[in-house]
C-alpha cells in the first residue's frame, strides 16, 4: 500500500500532540469534541491514522493548547500552561515530504501516557487480569523505564473511573481492559 | 458578508469571522517584514508563491492564510523563532471583524480593521494600512548589494553546477546570505533572478516553470530544449 506523504512539520505536530494527549489522559474522541464540538467525526483519530492525509491547522492547535492547559491544571500536573509553541518544533524544520508515521513509542511518555497508549492500542496484555504491580512491570519493560507501583496507582484508578479498565474485586484487585 | 456602497464610493464591509490565531499571525508577519524592509512581493517571491500571495493574505477581506507549513517556511526565511510571528494562544477562537476599505488619494486600497471586543458590541481599532504596489521598495537596514554585484554572484552560481539541480528562492537567498552576510536583503537577488528568467526583457538562463511538492517555485538552469518552448 502506498504511504501517505505529509510535511515533516505536520508529522512532528501530530506526534507531539498525541504524546501530550496520552500523558494528559485525553482520548481521541474527547479531544475531537473540543476541536469540532458539533461534529461526530473523530478528527483526532483521522489525524493519528497513517491512512489519511488529515492534519491539524492552527485553529486546531490553538484549541488543543487551551484544552491541554485546562486538563493539566485539573490533573495537578507540574506543567499547567500549554501554548502552540509546545506543539510546533522549537527549531523550524527543513521543508520536505515524509511518510506519515505515528510513533510506536511516543517521546516523553510517563506512566499515564504509557498506560493510555497500551489501552488505546488494545494491547493483549490487558485481556487478562493483572495486579497494579504486574501492570507496572509490564509498562516498565515496554518503555524501558523503572517506574514504581505508586506511579500507576492514580492512573489506574482514573482508567477505572473512565471505564477503560475494569476491576476484579475490592480485595486483591486486578484489572483488565473493559 | 454584507457590503454597503455609500455615496462617496466608500465600501464598508462586515466580515463576520476570522480565525484569531491565523489573523494575528498574518499581521505579526507583516510587522516583521516591514521591519526588515521586505515588500509583500519580495516575501511572496521568497515563499516561492505567486507575486500577490502575501498581499492577498494580508487583505482582511480575502480568505488566504498562512498554514503551518508556511509558518515554518517563514521562520526559515526570517531566521526567527515562532514567538516572533505567532501568539502563544488566543482566548477567543474567532474574531469578529469590521473592515472599512476605500481608495485613497493615490488610488490605493486602504483597510481599516477593527476587532469586536469579547464582551459587548464595541469594536476596537486593530490596524490601518494601505495595500502595497508590487514595485514598492521599502527602506532597509540590511545589506543591499547593487544589482551588478548581485548579478556577478549569481553568474558565479550559473557557471558552477549550482543550478543543475532545482533551487527554491529560499535556497538561493541562503547562498546569497553566506556570500554577502546574514543581513542580506533579497531585493536585487529577486531582480537578477527575474532578469535571468524573463524571455522578453532579460537574458533567459534559468527556468522557473516547475514547482516543488509544496507549490514553491523552482529555478533550474535552462537547457537547449527550453529555448524551443
Amino acid at each position: 500500500m502506498t504511504k501517505i506523504l505529509i510535511s515533516s512539520l505536520h508529522n512532528y505536530i501530530i506526534n507531539i500532540v498525541r504524546s501530550i494527549r496520552l500523558e494528559l489522559d485525553i482520548t481521541q474522541q474527547n479531544l475531537s469534541k473540543q476541536i469540532t464540538p458539533y461534529s461526530e467525526t473523530n478528527l483526532v483519530g483521522l489525524v493519528e491514522s497513517d491512512k489519511t492525509e488529515t492534519c491539524y491547522n492552527d485553529n486546531h492547535l490553538n484549541i488543543i493548547a487551551k484544552f491541554f492547559s485546562e486538563r493539566a491544571k485539573l490533573l495537578g500536573k507540574e506543567k499547567i500552561d500549554y501554548t502552540v509553541y509546545d506543539l510546533y518544533p522549537y527549531e523550524s524544520l527543513s521543508e520536505k515530504l515524509v511518510p506519515k508515521t505515528i510513533d510506536l513509542l511516543p517521546k516523553g511518555l510517563h506512566a499515564t501516557g504509557t498506560l493510555n497508549l497500551l489501552l488505546e492500542k488494545k494491547n493483549l496484555f490487558f485481556d487478562e487480569w493483572h495486579t497494579v504491580k504486574e501492570i507496572t512491570t509490564y509498562c516498565n519493560s515496554f518503555m524501558s523505564q523503572e517506574w514504581k507501583t505508586t506511579d500507576f496507582t492514580s492512573v489506574i484508578s482514573r482508567a477505572e473511573e473512565s471505564g477503560k479498565l475494569i476491576r476484579s474485586s475490592e480485595i486483591d484487585p486486578k484489572y483488565k481492559i473493559a | 458578508m454584507h457590503i454597503h456602497l455609500s455615496k462617496r464610493n466608500k465600501i464598508n464591509v462586515d466580515k463576520p469571522t476570522a480565525i484569531s490565531i491565523e489573523f494575528t499571525k498574518i499581521y505579526r508577519v507583516m510587522g516583521l517584514r516591514l521591519l526588515l524592509g521586505y515588500s509583500a512581493y519580495e516575501l511572496s517571491f521568497l515563499l516561492g508563491k505567486n507575486d500577490f500571495f502575501v498581499r492577498d493574505v494580508e487583505n482582511p477581506l480575502g480568505t488566504k492564510r498562512y498554514n503551518p507549513d508556511d509558518t515554518n517556511y517563514l521562520l526559515l526565511i526570517f531566521n526567527a523563532q515562532l514567538p516572533s510571528i505567532m501568539l502563544p494562544k488566543v482566548e477567543q477562537n474567532i474574531y469578529h471583524l469590521k473592515v472599512r476599505s476605500y481608495l485613497n488619494e493615490v488610488k490605493r486600497e486602504v483597510y481599516e480593521i477593527a476587532v469586536k471586543d469579547p464582551i459587548g458590541n464595541n469594536y476596537s481599532h486593530f490596524k490601518t494600512f494601505e495595500a502595497e504596489p508590487k514595485e514598492i521598495e521599502l527602506p532597509t537596514l540590511g545589506i543591499l548589494p547593487s544589482f551588478e554585484e548581485t548579478r556577478s554572484y549569481v553568474d558565479k552560481l550559473l557557471t558552477s553546477a549550482y543550478f543543475n539541480n532545482p533551487k527554491r528562492a529560499l535556497d538561493i537567498f541562503e547562498s546569497c546570505k553566506s556570500n554577502f552576510g546574514d543581513d542580506f536583503h533579497p531585493r536585487n537577488m529577486i531582480k537578477v533572478l527575474n532578469y535571468y528568467t524573463n524571455k522578453k526583457s532579460g537574458v533567459p538562463k534559468l527556468n522557473k516553470d516547475k514547482k516543488d511538492n509544496f507549490g514553491r517555485r523552482l529555478f533550474i538552469k535552462r537547457t537547449d530544449l527550453d529555448h524551443y518552448k
